[in-house]
């Protein structure tokens, strides 16, 4: 009796694992049509408990700096246009031991959704083969909650950061932009980063949210 | 047959017994150990790390506000309870303490789960912060809730298996397994009773004992089976991570002309002056730390097969992610990565590195066994030795003087002590010693260094002059601190 309970736990846990293993290899894997095929099974198993992606600068590393900067409107009054991570990123860059590496993400994956960057494979091969279709758009409803999170934050960090800038007066109105800076090339990496290419986005006027910190 | 060709006859060996051998003993419990309090420590960290910034990460009136959070759809969140700051304040202390327990291993089967849950809903209350340190140590938790991450380094055993079957084990039921308090109720019960009476309880103590015995044996071995399950899920898991992010990145077209290290160090997130531009404006650097990267992902799951393989991986790994922390800031992140790695190794292999690690570098500590405060100390100090490196041997034990070869009278007036290689060392200076082999006392290393060289040796003596001692069947407390004559050990 007491070998059948252990020869049940080893086939149970062995079957689970197994399965887990299996399915996870095959979340994990690029598209593919036997994926396609399980897709339902391997999400539910996956999803939330176990959700996981490591594309880790896959398939492409990120080469662009992505920065935050706003402008805020008091009354009749405009400020210049305000980088509010540049200070984050110099107390990051002096130590590693600071919260400063978490609060950067922040403004970064904001922008990154308001761009509409994904990491969803399966969004990528369906706008590679069919460039026109809505969600390759950003009018399906998963990429407009994406991108209303991204304004969100954004917005509440450039109200954060207006707040900071005007006080004590009050803020009305704010405005955020995102500079997206190239670095110079690989042919050209001997030249400091200023030779390389800025581009900006340019985000509508929101306005000024009140912000606990 | 075999035997009139004069061959020895060749057992067949039965898999399925090899097999139910094999599960049904925990393997890797250093390392599970090893693993928990490293994402415990991990995890004492990142709160306290965070805590000055916690309103805004994961205040209700933070960047991500707590409506924000509702409309996503939390599933199992804490979060979800109450929009409270002072509650959400509250959640982020939980964690700490739990944090806590789970390092100092402090009941890991109620901890482990309620640590995970708490990290799972900071997790799920900000989705924007996260990163894949985050994620692996999340699943890796979860895992590790099936394994026995309790056999070292918890609260109260230091490094050593705690002895739980002790005392029946004396008694003659130590197959009774579930609780020693059990076994001796019985046989009190038993001493109590008439002749008949005994007799009866002793024939159904016998039985119950059997059955007790099979019961426990199934328990042990089931428990076995769900702690090898999840070391193999998470060892599986952290080379699933390596196989994945190496199958994607050999078909990045950056990563396959070899630039790929340059641009990521050119973003300024992930970058650090200074440093980085020694990495990036070197050819050589760039193609053999993108090719690198490439080829330890792809090899990490094939080069486990083999020990000396596995051991080149460990240590490449170790520098992969060291760098990932220095150069990139991903500190966090190498660290998750890392707290997996103490999993890659067996426990025998665990046990040849400490015993090579003693004989280099033991350490004999010879105390007054006489003095209760000193013998309170030695207590106390070995308990903080995980590491098992300091032996405390009261000198006042028979043979000991005559067998390390030390003068009794020195002994008296100052602690000795006696390294592996012969060297003896004495007072402070042993104090010392014992400070740098336990690393729960390193602060205090530097601290008795400088005392050292400053009167350090005239203070302990006055110390341990003035200390009591009480000599069995002499005196019974105050006794003067000078050794009686003529005592041995």
């Amino acid at each position: 009796m007491q070998r059948a309970v252990v020869w049940f736990a080893i086939l149970g846990a062995g079957t689970l694992v197994t399965g887990y293993l299996v399915n996870t290899a095959l979340y994990l894997a690029p598209p593919n049509p036997l994926t396609l095929r399980a897709l339902p099974v391997v999400l539910a198993v996956q999803q939330p408990w176990f959700s996981q992606n490591w594309h880790l600068f896959a398939p492409s590393p990120i080469r662009s700096n992505f920065l935050l900067t706003v402008r805020c409107r008091t009354g009749q009054r405009l400020t210049p246009w305000h980088a509010p991570a540049i200070p984050w990123l110099a107390v990051h860059h002096r130590s590693r031991f600071t919260p400063m590496g978490k609060l950067l993400r922040l403004p970064m994956n904001a922008m990154l959704l308001v761009l509409g960057r994904t990491t969803d494979d399966w969004r990528q091969l369906l706008c590679r083969k069919s460039p026109d279709a809505a969600a390759c758009r950003g009018a399906d409803p998963a990429m407009q909650r994406q991108r209303a999170i991204g304004l969100l934050v954004l917005r509440r960090l450039a109200s954060a950061a207006c707040a900071d800038l005007v006080a004590p007066a009050r803020v009305d109105a704010v405005q955020a932009r995102i500079l997206i800076h190239d670095p110079p090339p690989w042919s050209r990496r001997h030249l400091p980063a200023d030779a390389g290419a800025t581009r900006y986005v340019l985000l509508p006027w929101m306005p000024a949210a009140a912000v606990g910190r | 047959m075999d035997a009139r060709c004069g061959r020895r006859p060749v057992r067949p060996v039965n898999v399925l017994h090899a097999v139910e051998r094999y599960v049904t003993r925990e393997h890797r419990q250093i390392g599970a150990s090893l693993t928990r309090i490293s994402l415990g420590v991990w995890a004492v960290y990142f709160y306290l790390l965070h805590w000055p910034v916690r309103h805004a990460l994961w205040g209700p009136d933070g960047f991500f506000p707590h409506e924000a959070f509702l409309e996503l759809g939390p599933s199992l969140n804490v979060f979800a309870v109450s929009r409270s700051p002072l509650y959400a304040d509250a959640v982020l202390v939980a964690g700490l303490l739990l944090a806590v327990g789970v390092a100092l291993g402090a009941a890991p089967r109620v901890v482990l789960p309620l640590h995970w849950l708490l990290l799972w809903s900071l997790q799920e209350r900000n989705p924007l912060l996260t990163d894949g340190g985050d994620n692996i140590m999340r699943i890796a938790l979860l895992f590790l809730c099936l394994t026995n991450t309790a056999a070292y380094g918890t609260v109260g055993t230091g490094m050593r298996v705690p002895g739980r079957a002790a005392w029946s084990r004396r008694v003659g039921l130590h197959h009774w397994g579930p609780s020693a308090g059990t076994c001796r109720r019985l046989l009190a019960a038993v001493r109590r009773g008439g002749a008949a009476s005994r007799a009866r309880l002793a024939a159904g103590a016998r039985a119950a004992a059997a059955w007790g015995a099979r019961g426990a044996a199934t328990g042990r071995a089931v428990r076995a089976v769900l702690h090898n399950a999840g070391v193999t899920l998470i060892v599986a898991q952290l080379s699933l991570v390596y196989l994945s992010t190496g199958f994607y990145k050999t078909m990045g077209e950056l990563w396959q002309q070899g630039t790929a290290l340059y641009y990521i160090l050119r973003v300024d997130e992930f970058s650090l002056p200074g440093r980085a531009e020694v990495v990036y404006r070197s050819t050589p650097l760039v193609v053999l730390g993108t090719y690198g990267t490439v080829v330890f992902e792809l090899m990490f799951l094939p080069c486990l097969a083999n020990r000396w393989t596995r051991y080149a991986v460990i240590a490449t790994g170790v520098v992969f992610h060291a760098a990932i922390a220095y150069l990139m800031g991903l500190v966090t992140f190498a660290w998750s990565m890392l707290s997996l790695y103490p999993l890659l190794v067996t426990d025998d292999e665990y046990r040849g590195l400490a015993a090579w690690i003693r004989r280099r570098w033991g350490l004999r500590v010879f105390y007054d066994g006489w003095c209760p405060a000193c013998t309170r100390s030695a207590r106390w100090l070995a308990r903080l030795d995980l590491m098992g490196l300091v032996r405390w041997i009261s000198f006042r034990d028979p043979g000991v003087v005559a067998r390390y070869g030390l003068d009794p009278d020195r002994a008296a007036r100052r602690i000795q002590s006696l390294d592996s290689r012969g060297r003896r060392r004495e007072g402070i200076d042993a104090l010392l010693a014992v400070a740098v082999r336990t690393p729960a006392l390193w602060p205090l290393a530097p601290v008795l260094g400088l005392a050292r060289r400053v009167a350090g040796q005239r203070l302990y003596d006055a110390l341990a002059a003035r200390r009591v001692i009480v000599v069995p069947g002499a005196c019974a407390t105050h006794c003067p601190a000078a050794p009686p004559r003529g005592a041995e050990g």
